[in-house]
C-alpha cells in the first residue's frame, strides 16, 4: 500500500512537471548586424558666389568678399577637408577665411595663390564631426586693374590626414 | 497487488513521456522569428546634420496563443555596442503593441506585445519594424567593426 501511495505520487509530480514545461516561456533568437560604413559628406548652401574686387571702378564702395557656407559631416578618424581650385592663374589671389566654425573644429586658414592647383588645408581636425562654417573670400593682393571677370571651379575634400 | 503496481508504473511512464513529448513541440513551436539573420547598412550622412536612419521591415514574429494571458518581450545580447538600435512590433494581429524598445546589451527584457488573448491553438503574428540610427560620433564600422546583435524573443505569462 505504501508502495503503491509513493508510485501514485510520483505520477502526479510527474504529470505536473510535464504540465509545467508546458507553460514554461517560449524562446527564440534572431541575429541582426549593424554596419555603418564611412560616410564622409561635405556641401555648399549656395553653389555659386561672386567674388568683388575692390578696386574696380565700379566696386569701389564693394565690400572684397562674398560669402558661402560650408556644411560638413565626417565619421571617420583622422579627417580633414581640403581646398583646391581648377587651374591657375588667379588674379588677384584669393584668400578663403573659415568664419562662424562650428566649435569643436581647429581650423587653418588658407591662402588660395596663384599656382595653387594643389589642394590646400582647410579645415583640420573635423574627426567624428558634423557642422558648418561660413567661407569668406577675400583678395590677397595683387593688381585689382589687371582682374577680368573669371570663373573658377572649387572643389572641397574630405580626406584623411 | 504487485501486478497493479506494474501496471501503474507502466501507465504513469506512458502518460509522463506523452506529456513530455507533447510539451516540446509545443515549446518549439510557440513562438517563431520568420526572415533569418539580416544585416543593415546605415547609406546616408547628410553635410551638416546627421546620419540617416534606417529601417527594415521584413521579419515577423509568429506565435501562439497560450492558455494565459501573454506577452512577448525583447532584449539584445551585443558586447561593444555602439550603434543604437530599435524594434517596434506594427500589424499585430492577436495582443497589444508597446512602444517602441530601444535593443541596448545587458539591458533587461522590455515587453514589446502584451495582452495576447487566450483560447484556442490561434497562431498570432506581428512585423518586427528594426531602426537602426548612429550619430556622427559613433564612428564608423570600417574603424570599429560591425555591431552584432543576438536579438532574444520570449513569450511568457502576462
Amino acid at each position: 500500500m505504501k508502495n503503491a501511495l509513493t508510485i501514485q505520487a510520483t505520477l502526479i509530480a510527474l504529470l505536473l512537471w510535464s504540465t509545467i514545461a508546458a507553460a514554461q516561456a517560449s524562446r527564440t533568437q534572431q541575429l541582426l548586424v549593424l554596419r555603418v560604413p564611412e560616410l564622409n559628406s561635405v556641401s555648399l548652401a549656395a553653389g555659386m558666389v561672386t567674388v568683388l574686387i575692390p578696386g574696380r571702378a565700379e566696386n569701389h564702395a564693394a565690400p572684397p568678399d562674398g560669402q558661402v557656407k560650408l556644411l560638413w559631416t565626417v565619421t571617420g578618424e583622422n579627417r580633414k577637408i581640403t581646398v583646391a581650385i581648377d587651374r591657375n592663374p588667379v588674379r588677384p589671389a584669393l584668400r578663403l577665411i573659415p568664419q562662424d566654425i562650428t566649435p569643436g573644429a581647429a581650423v587653418a586658414q588658407v591662402e588660395m595663390a596663384p599656382l595653387a592647383q594643389e589642394p590646400h588645408d582647410f579645415l583640420v581636425d573635423v574627426s567624428r564631426s558634423a557642422g558648418s562654417c561660413l567661407i569668406r573670400f577675400d583678395a590677397a593682393g595683387g593688381s585689382p586693374r589687371d582682374a577680368e571677370p573669371t570663373m573658377h571651379l572649387v572643389t572641397y575634400t574630405v580626406t584623411g590626414g | 497487488m504487485k501486478p497493479l503496481i506494474s501496471k501503474g508504473i507502466r501507465l504513469g511512464g506512458i502518460c509522463a513521456v506523452l506529456g513530455i513529448l507533447a510539451a516540446r513541440p509545443a515549446e518549439a513551436q510557440a513562438l517563431r522569428v520568420n526572415g533569418g539573420s539580416i544585416t543593415l547598412t546605415m547609406t546616408t550622412g547628410v553635410a551638416g546634420a546627421t546620419l540617416v536612419d534606417v529601417q527594415n521591415t521584413t521579419c515577423t514574429l509568429r506565435y501562439r496563443r497560450q492558455s494565459r494571458i501573454s506577452k512577448i518581450t525583447v532584449s539584445t545580447s551585443c558586447p561593444g555596442q555602439k550603434f543604437a538600435l530599435r524594434v517596434l512590433a506594427t500589424n499585430v494581429s492577436d495582443g497589444v503593441a508597446a512602444p517602441e524598445v530601444t535593443l541596448q546589451d545587458g539591458n533587461p527584457s522590455i515587453d514589446l506585445v502584451t495582452s495576447i488573448p487566450t483560447s484556442g491553438f490561434r497562431n498570432g503574428n506581428c512585423t518586427l519594424r528594426y531602426t537602426v540610427s548612429a550619430t556622427f560620433e559613433d564612428g564608423n564600422s570600417t574603424e570599429l567593426g560591425n555591431d552584432v546583435h543576438s536579438v532574444s524573443y520570449t513569450l511568457q505569462a502576462q
